[in-house]
């Protein structure tokens, strides 16, 4: 099953089960179903609950606030995710904020989606990792998709915190498999955190990549190119709740080399908390900083060879490795 | 034979999957029939047959398969038919295991790769090489039956395993064996036994061990030398923030030590020991580094290769230790390539002895600066760098140490 009909057939489920939910976004109803066709079907057998809104990213995130506030669960999607910088003010100085600054705790069960990443020849303001900028906002969970969590469980796992949580999906996921893997690797689960080992292992590994699901496969490309061409062993860890960051659940999977790969561009971000949290835990075990991987400080261009050449790909994370072996 | 292979229909999807077969496995078509479902993620497609003949299929329905990977074969006969799930028309048992080579480009790299629809076991490239040393099939590795085959399984299986194998040339590194060895440059080394009454200089112990080792050099090894200029400028400005990135003082020597050791994969034969016509290689880098202090030409060896940060953290040690001259037997053997650096700034060729056992020696000196026409026309300075290399030429002719040097300063600059 492709990601996208899973995250699909997660949607189905919330509303099939829970009669407070309701989805809304633009052009989301049948039959255009979305941009990426997450919500087809949605509006033909949910009508009145699955909502097709004006262009408006603050009023729409405004109104699922709003229904979350009072009792409702509430799915925005964000056609393309850079325009959630226009529902910044509802997600940082609302929705946040209403959790706790009524006198008591008030849960709100709000998913903001986000349709992230390049890859995809969309160009500039359609491409981009946002990721960095809701990092440590009291009040305002992050999750990223990836092919090895199932989004059921996962909106499931959301909902259940009582805040608003902005859900990032890489496009490139949506027409990938689920759980799929290069039959080189194996895939297990240790709670919210995916673990992608070599089927048949050397030894211990030689290095560890943290990456969320849009970078995964792009990182175990580049881990079986330096299997074959180096034998260096690596494995994958793929968290899917970005903040906060279970640090405790990575720990058991770490070694003395550590990646952190992501496709945003450097500076205050999600790889920079998670190399800080880690190093407090493993300063005396680690040969050297916890290395980040970003795309380059750069727009993302429109045309597919100079996109490559922007993105965080197989190529910049295998470098990334080899570097950090070398010290 | 044609083979039908799988056209990119969209751009959003790497994979498509395989909805059904129009024309069952063998039976014959026409040019123009349709043979196949795919499904993209937008649409499904029908798939062709360009000219007539009988159809084998190679993907499975119900499959996924990449733009460009072999769908199926047409044939002029019904049978035979192709090797089940064979996607390459490689063919021969002793073509270089699983097709490896092949598929990489094709089909899949991403996920669900060609070594599975092959079935054969992924074969790592260093592997591949010692294969190629030891005369191992394909056949041999495929019956160990590992999803990956490493370097150290070939070895096991030709019986060639650490322990009676080949390993570095420890044991024939006389020289830094016996606690010293170097160049002819007995000078400074050795002026600590004089025998005044005969008027004779009477040679040091270490000075001895020197004098055994070069002599068995030149009476053994055939040596060749080759020397580079390298602008090594942008590298001795990099090293600063480096000390400071590992805590550890960095500089050319610690570079060239990380650099020579990175080029072991690519450059086995420049690592290995000659065994009569055959060459001995080593299964892992080993950098000999001269140290000469004023109490002996030592040669102490950095096993560990692993980061700078251990390179520097040994090389500290060794420089303090030649001071002393409290070097562990450990540090002086098992060297299985060497690195004599040069210190005095006055210095612009050194041509290093090859120390038996090895096969190559690199004399680094020291860096100068040098006055260069830029493109356009005004005069610049930059700092360079004479990076030699001795050989033996028995295993390595000048063009081998002109790409050994050249991807030392890709490595290096």
């Amino acid at each position: 099953m492709r990601v996208a009909e899973n995250l699909n057939a997660a949607l189905h489920g919330l509303l099939d089960d829970d009669p407070t939910a309701y989805v809304l976004g633009e052009d989301i109803t049948d039959p255009y179903g979305g941009a990426f066709k997450v919500t087809r079907g949605l509006s033909t057998r949910f009508p009145g609950r699955v909502i097709g809104t004006p262009i408006s990213e603050g009023a729409l995130t405004g109104v699922a606030a709003g229904l979350a506030l009072t009792g409702n669960t509430a799915v925005a999607e964000i056609m393309f995710g850079d325009f959630v910088a226009l529902a910044f003010d509802q997600l940082c100085n609302f929705a946040s904020k209403s959790v706790s600054m009524y006198g008591r705790r008030l849960p709100l069960r709000m998913v903001v989606r986000c349709p992230t990443g390049g890859g995809r020849g969309y160009g500039p303001t359609h491409s981009q990792s946002l990721q960095k900028h809701f990092v440590g906002m009291p009040g305002l969970s992050l999750y990223e998709m990836s092919p090895f969590h199932d989004n059921r469980a996962v909106l499931g796992a959301m909902l259940e915190r009582g805040e608003p949580c902005v859900f990032f999906e890489d496009k490139v996921l949506y027409t990938r498999q689920m759980d799929q893997v290069d039959p080189l690797f194996t895939v297990r689960r240790d709670g919210d955190l995916a673990v992608v080992e070599l089927r048949d292992p050397g030894d211990r590994p030689d290095y560890v990549i943290i990456a969320p699901g849009g970078v995964a496969h792009r990182a175990l490309a580049a881990m079986r190119s330096l299997l074959v061409e180096q034998e260096v062993s690596g494995r994958l860890l793929v968290p899917s709740r970005l903040y906060p960051l279970d640090v405790e659940a990575l720990l058991p999977y770490l070694g003395e080399v550590v990646l952190v790969a992501e496709e945003s561009t450097a500076g205050g971000t999600w790889g920079s908390e998670v190399a800080h949290l880690l190093h407090g835990r493993l300063w005396d075990r680690l040969r050297g900083p916890v290395r980040l991987v970003h795309s380059r400080a750069s727009v993302i261009p429109t045309a597919a060879h100079l996109e490559n050449e922007v993105l965080v790909g197989e190529s910049t994370i295998h470098h990334a490795v080899r570097e950090a072996l070398r010290g | 034979m044609a083979d039908i292979r799988v056209p990119k229909l969209n751009n959003n999807d790497t994979e498509y999957l395989v909805v059904e077969w129009l024309v069952e496995d063998g039976k014959p078509v026409q040019a123009g029939d349709p043979v196949a479902v795919l499904e993209t993620s937008k649409a499904a497609d029908e798939l062709e047959a360009a000219e007539p003949g009988h159809l084998h299929h190679v993907a499975a329905a119900g499959t996924w398969v990449a733009p460009g990977a072999v769908l199926a074969r047409i044939a002029p006969e019904a049978a035979p038919a192709p090797p089940a799930g064979a996607d390459t028309p490689s063919g021969g048992a002793d073509a270089p295991a699983t097709g490896a080579d092949a598929p990489a480009t094709d089909a899949p790299a991403l996920f669900g790769g060609a070594d599975a629809s092959t079935g054969g076991p992924v074969v790592t490239d260093p592997a591949r090489a010692r294969m190629a040393e030891l005369g191992v099939t394909s056949a041999q590795v495929a019956a160990l039956g590992l999803s990956v085959v490493r370097r150290a399984d070939v070895e096991r299986l030709a019986g060639s395993g650490p322990d009676n194998g080949p390993a570095a040339p420890a044991g024939t590194v006389s020289g830094p064996a016996d606690g010293a060895s170097g160049q002819g440059d007995a000078t400074a080394s050795g002026a600590t036994d004089l025998d005044t009454t005969a008027g004779t200089h009477r040679l040091s112990r270490v000075q001895r061990a020197v004098a055994r080792a070069v002599t068995t050099s030149h009476g053994t090894i055939p040596a060749a030398y080759t020397v580079v200029k390298f602008d090594v400028g942008p590298l001795l400005a990099r090293t600063r923030g480096l000390s400071r990135e590992v805590r550890r003082p960095v500089g050319l020597a610690e570079l060239t030590v990380q650099a020579v050791a990175a080029l072991h994969p690519a450059f086995p034969l420049f690592f290995a020991s000659v065994d009569g016509d055959r060459a001995v290689l080593a299964r892992a880098p080993r950098v000999g580094v001269t140290f000469d202090m004023g109490e002996g030409l030592y040669v102490p060896v950095v096993h560990d290769t692993g980061s700078l940060r251990e390179i520097a953290d040994t090389l500290m040690r060794y420089r303090l230790a030649a001071t002393e001259g409290g070097f562990r037997e450990r540090d002086l053997t098992g060297a299985n390539i060497a690195v004599t650096l040069h210190t005095d700034a006055d210095v612009t060729l050194a041509i290093p002895f090859v120390f038996p056992g090895t096969v190559c020696a690199l004399a680094v000196t020291s860096p100068q600066p040098e006055l260069v026409l830029g493109e356009d026309g005004t005069v610049t300075a930059r700092t360079v760098a004479n990076i030699g290399l001795a050989y033996d030429h028995r295993l390595i002719n000048g063009r081998d140490a002109a790409l050994f040097l050249a991807a030392l300063r890709t490595e290096l600059c």
